[in-house]
């Protein structure tokens, strides 16, 4: 604010914004606000900066990374949406800490109409999981894709081997769960909450 | 020419379409879909890879394996408009698997980053604020947009001296430019929202 210009400055009123207690003419420049529209738009619009300058670093990644990305990525498989077609849940035995294996972790078997799925989850902490498996077919070698998934992120995904394992070696948050694709397009769905809880059943 | 050289061409059909939209292309197999994706939200990605505390290779490292994430993911996507926060938690989640599996310890990079559930809200909407801004700038000049990060993103307060030095402005012209750019930058960020 000066005899030529009766506004305050935007450098003015973002200090005003940051920190109003410490703005000279704190006041002066809350008063002026209340009275001047034009300068009500212009906190509005500071207000904005602020906010972004909570971000330190905002950095463009190089061009040769964004093109190795983009080609990266796209070899990946876009993967069926989530309403995949006839889930199927049913009794999973589910064993423990009893087998004298790393504490937490579970083994679980669940038979299905085509065979039957091994897990092992095995929580290394901090969200960290070793989860191995094995997926077997009746009359049928067919390779496997399981997917580990959490909310609407595919976390990770693996196809079972010749002898129809698979492993992952992942950070996830909890609640994540499994999706077995089985060949003709069925898949079958394990939740993390089907393996029990941790140490419940010592 | 196999990169985004072809941008004005082949970008035009898509440039101006939401995250939605984009989504439901590259659903389709659009691939300039995809491009404008990873344009779109590049910046916002490798940032937060640095901004956990990554070096620039580990960043690198992290920002592909986010887009291949991200291309596995597309069909089951539940909220297009919170594609940044997605970016975000993916992001982070990666970050920390790489600073664990390199064994590297990286102040700042905590177990945390595994759960979505910590990234805070004020982070979110302050990457969120950027990258509003980064799009309003990029339909300002060259010189409009540095004098607005110089003066209102740095994170050090600069003097107009610096900022002359910097951008070769008079410092009795920084005012009147900044006051005009600032204008133009209000009526864009009106029409965006």
């Amino acid at each position: 604010m000066t005899a030529q210009d009766p506004h305050p400055s935007p450098e003015q009123l973002l200090q005003w914004i940051e920190r109003p207690e410490s703005a000279k003419d704190s006041v002066v420049l809350e008063e002026h606000a209340k009275q001047c529209e034009q300068c009500r738009a212009l906190i509005a619009t500071l207000r904005q900066f602020v906010l972004a300058r909570g971000v330190r670093r905002w950095t463009s990644p190089p061009d040769d990374l964004i093109e190795r990305a983009i080609t990266s990525s796209q070899e990946t498989p876009i993967l069926p949406s989530r309403e995949f077609e006839a889930t199927e849940s049913g009794p999973t035995d589910v064993r423990g800490s009893e087998l004298g294996m790393h504490p937490g972790a579970r083994l679980a078997s669940r038979v299905f109409a085509e065979g039957v799925i091994e897990i092992l989850a095995i929580p290394e902490g901090d969200g960290h999981w070793r989860i191995r498996g094995k997926v077997r077919l009746q009359g049928s070698d067919a390779n496997v894709m399981v997917h580990l998934v959490h909310e609407d992120h595919v976390v990770a995904t693996s196809t079972t081997d010749a002898s129809g394992e698979f492993s992952m070696d992942e950070f996830v948050s909890d609640s994540w769960s499994l999706e077995i694709h089985l060949p003709k397009g069925r898949a079958l769905k394990i939740e993390q909450s089907d393996l029990g809880r941790p140490d419940s059943r010592k | 020419m196999d990169s985004d050289e072809r941008m004005p061409f082949f970008f035009a059909a898509v440039e101006g379409l939401s995250d939605s939209a984009l989504l439901g292309r590259c659903l389709e197999g659009d691939e300039t879909a995809w491009r404008m994706l990873v344009r779109r939200y590049g910046n916002l990605v490798y940032s937060t890879a640095l901004e956990v505390g990554l070096d620039a290779d580990d960043a690198g490292d992290v920002f592909q394996e986010v887009w291949v994430e991200l291309h596995r993911s597309v069909s089951r996507i539940r909220n297009p408009n919170a594609l940044s926060r997605w970016l975000m938690v993916a992001t982070r989640r990666l970050a920390y698997k790489v600073a664990v599996k390199r064994r590297r310890s990286i102040s700042g990079v905590s177990s945390d980053l595994a759960d979505p559930g910590t990234l805070s809200d004020e982070a979110y909407q302050a990457f969120r604020m950027r990258q509003r801004l980064e799009e309003a700038f990029e339909q300002l000049d060259e010189r409009c947009a540095s004098l607005l990060r110089m003066l209102f993103l740095h994170p050090e307060r600069l003097s107009y001296g610096e900022i002359g030095k910097e951008t070769g402005l008079a410092i009795g012209s920084i005012g009147p430019i900044r006051s005009r750019c600032l204008e133009r930058l209000k009526r864009l960020l009106e029409e965006g929202s």
